[in-house]
């Protein structure tokens, strides 16, 4: 469970204050499936980090499974990232020298969790994406699809409450993004917080929820099944069933 | 995190980039080698000095006329000192406990000369025990004969290459030669020794030390050699010989030197050399650690992307950190032991080209090579380790959407 509570980042830009987020309250169900909208520059991005505690609010506080999060040390913030939240990122950040089963790997190396046990849950995971033939692949060797699964397999495989998903289709072709939403929305029907940052209504519509943000703060809060109506149904993928 | 995850994550980063990665390692292989094959010469330089006084003969007490320390006095005031003479010698012998052998020494120069031929060298006018002090052997013929030190005679023992040079093609061995005014019969020749503390042994003639003394008209002896017992205490030794000849000549006119005093002097001077051709050494290394912290920060700049990537997943700082250092010591580690491979090359090819040196790199060095290695590649990681592990996250992912 995501609570934010009068949270607001400001960053000092030019000597002058860049309000990024101003006084959001928001809370997120565990299980939820969320997206986030909003122009460029809207805060949608900043929300994304500080949920995932990769940034820490100006002010506010953040509760996370109901433990304020917001003045807990590095140390502890790294420890929730490791146990608690994948991150999925439009340009995929995969390393490029190690193969897609090494990519899977390695948060489970920070975490310690020794060798044996990390070849077969990196089996698991890139069988559950439907990669278990590309092990061996480095990124160049890839698609850009395949790409995004081994980036949803790596951000899976430590078993996190919350996936956090910036732009994930961003970068994809359209089948490639059928594909790869389909996918985080079978880890949501597995139980995952699933909450998705992007511009496309296509793949907002899908959500339960549809936050609108604009200058910093949530401006609407919408259904998914509202935006389909005021979208021509030509430009949505069809998710095929999961 | 374990330490083989970290070894192989930082050779997949290092293999990645092999060219500039072999640039780095040949920079700290050439500083490591420098370490080696420099303290391997200074190491070889002392042990062949130190090797050619131990071949004097060890045990050894040295007495010389003349005291070697001002006196404070006026110059000419108690300045002159008295001769060491034969009767020194022989007191010498009798008083002092603990003696091998004694031998007393004669210098001169004179020209040596059989029929037409003729040659200036070295004469040493002494004993029979000469030849056990020296640690010298005979080629062919026989020594000095025993007996007392005033009993002279017209013999003569030449060194190898006089001999030659003297009687090309023909034995020595009772043949005449001319040193001086006399007339000496050869009755030995020494084994090849070559050249020892500035004397060549081959090129010298060795008289009974009584004809020498009136030979070059002196009076006064040029040195005692003792030769003390295996377990003596030298410095007692000399204290005792120059106490008992200070009481014959109503003053402290006479010099003691130990063989060991003299070895470790050097030795401690060639010591100091060794260490100054290690700092020499370290820094070549150091600059090969700069080359390695200027690879690494390049490295972190590029792999910014990644750094923010780990945070994400929830590396801590710290484990960044290791991450890179580990990259910078394994790089000048692998330098270090190549730079020992190549270090031992060279000492090998000297060694080649000269036998008699013993160029050898003491252990320590061995150690201190790569020690030094790895602590440079400690040191200049940890500035780019650090600004890796200080990046933060969402600006290293935000950069250059690739």
């Amino acid at each position: 469970m995501i609570e934010l509570e009068r949270v607001t980042k400001t960053y000092i830009m030019g000597g002058q204050p860049l309000h990024a987020l101003r006084e959001v309250s928001e809370v997120i169900a565990a299980g939820e499936y969320v997206a986030v909208m909003g122009p460029s520059g809207s805060g949608k991005s900043t929300l994304l980090h500080i949920a995932g505690c990769l940034d820490r609010p100006t002010s506010g506080t953040y509760r996370l499974d109901g433990k304020d999060v917001t003045t807990l040390p590095e140390t502890e913030l790294s420890r929730i990232r490791r146990e608690k939240i994948g991150f999925i990122f439009q340009s995929f950040h995969l390393v490029p020298r190690l193969s897609a089963a090494e990519n899977v790997g390695f948060p489970m190396v920070f975490a310690g969790v020794p060798r044996p046990e990390r070849r077969e849950r990196v089996e698991a995971a890139l069988a559950a994406v439907g990669l278990a033939a590309r092990t061996a692949h480095r990124p160049a060797e890839l698609s850009g699809g395949e790409r995004q699964r081994v980036a949803i397999a790596r951000a899976t495989v430590m078993r996190p409450q919350v996936l956090l998903a910036d732009e994930p289709t961003g970068n994809l072709d359209s089948a490639a993004g059928r594909q790869v939403m389909a996918l985080l929305e079978a880890m949501n029907e597995r139980g995952l917080t699933l909450i998705i940052v992007t511009h496309d209504p296509g793949v907002a519509r899908r959500a339960k929820r549809v936050l609108v943000m604009r200058d910093g703060e949530i401006a609407e809060h919408l259904r998914g099944s509202d935006l389909a109506e005021a979208v021509p149904r030509a430009s949505l993928p069809a998710v095929p069933a999961p | 995190m374990r330490a083989s995850d970290l070894l192989q994550f930082a050779s997949t980063a290092l293999l990645r980039h092999w060219l500039r990665t072999s640039f780095s390692l040949l920079g700290v292989a050439i500083g490591a080698a420098a370490v080696v094959a420099l303290t391997g010469l200074s190491e070889g330089a002392r042990q062949y000095v130190v090797g050619q006084f131990a071949a004097l003969g060890s045990n050894l007490v040295i007495i010389l006329p003349g005291k070697n320390e001002t006196t404070g006095s006026f110059p000419g005031v108690g300045g002159v000192p008295n001769d060491l003479t034969l009767e020194d010698a022989r007191a010498l012998q009798r008083a002092m406990q603990g003696i091998q052998l004694l031998a007393p020494l004669a210098m001169g120069n004179e020209t040596v000369e059989h029929r037409e031929r003729s040659r200036q060298a070295a004469v040493v006018g002494t004993t029979h025990e000469f030849l056990a002090a020296r640690e010298l052997h005979m080629g062919i013929g026989r020594f000095l004969p025993p007996g007392e030190m005033e009993r002279g005679g017209p013999l003569v023992v030449l060194g190898v290459k006089l001999a030659a040079e003297l009687f090309p093609g023909e034995n020595p061995l009772g043949g005449v030669v001319r040193i001086g005014d006399w007339r000496m019969r050869v009755i030995g020749v020494l084994e090849p020794r070559g050249t020892q503390l500035g004397m060549d042994l081959d090129e010298i003639a060795v008289v009974p030390v009584a004809t020498g003394m009136r030979m070059f008209n002196r009076s006064s002896l040029f040195r005692i050699l003792i030769k003390m017992h295996v377990h003596a205490d030298l410095d007692a030794a000399c204290e005792r010989a120059v106490a008992l000849l200070s009481e014959r000549h109503d003053e402290e006119d006479v010099t003691c030197i130990t063989q060991d005093s003299v070895i470790s002097a050097f030795s401690s001077i060639l010591r100091v050399l060794t260490l100054a051709l290690l700092g020499i050494a370290a820094i070549s290394l150091t600059v090969a650690g700069i080359g390695i912290m200027n690879l690494m920060l390049v490295s972190v700049s590029e792999r910014t992307q990644e750094v923010g990537l780990f945070k994400a997943v929830g590396a801590r700082s710290g484990q960044i950190l290791a991450v890179f250092l580990t990259e910078a010591v394994l790089l000048s580690s692998i330098g270090g032991l190549l730079g020992l491979l190549l270090g031992r090359t060279v000492l090998g090819i000297i060694v080649m080209l000269y036998p008699t040196f013993p160029a050898v790199s003491p252990l320590w060095a061995l150690f201190a090579a790569l020690g030094l290695s790895v602590v440079v590649g400690a040191l200049f990681g940890v500035l780019p380790a650090r600004r890796a592990a200080r990046l933060d996250p969402i600006l290293a992912l935000t950069r250059n959407y690739s």
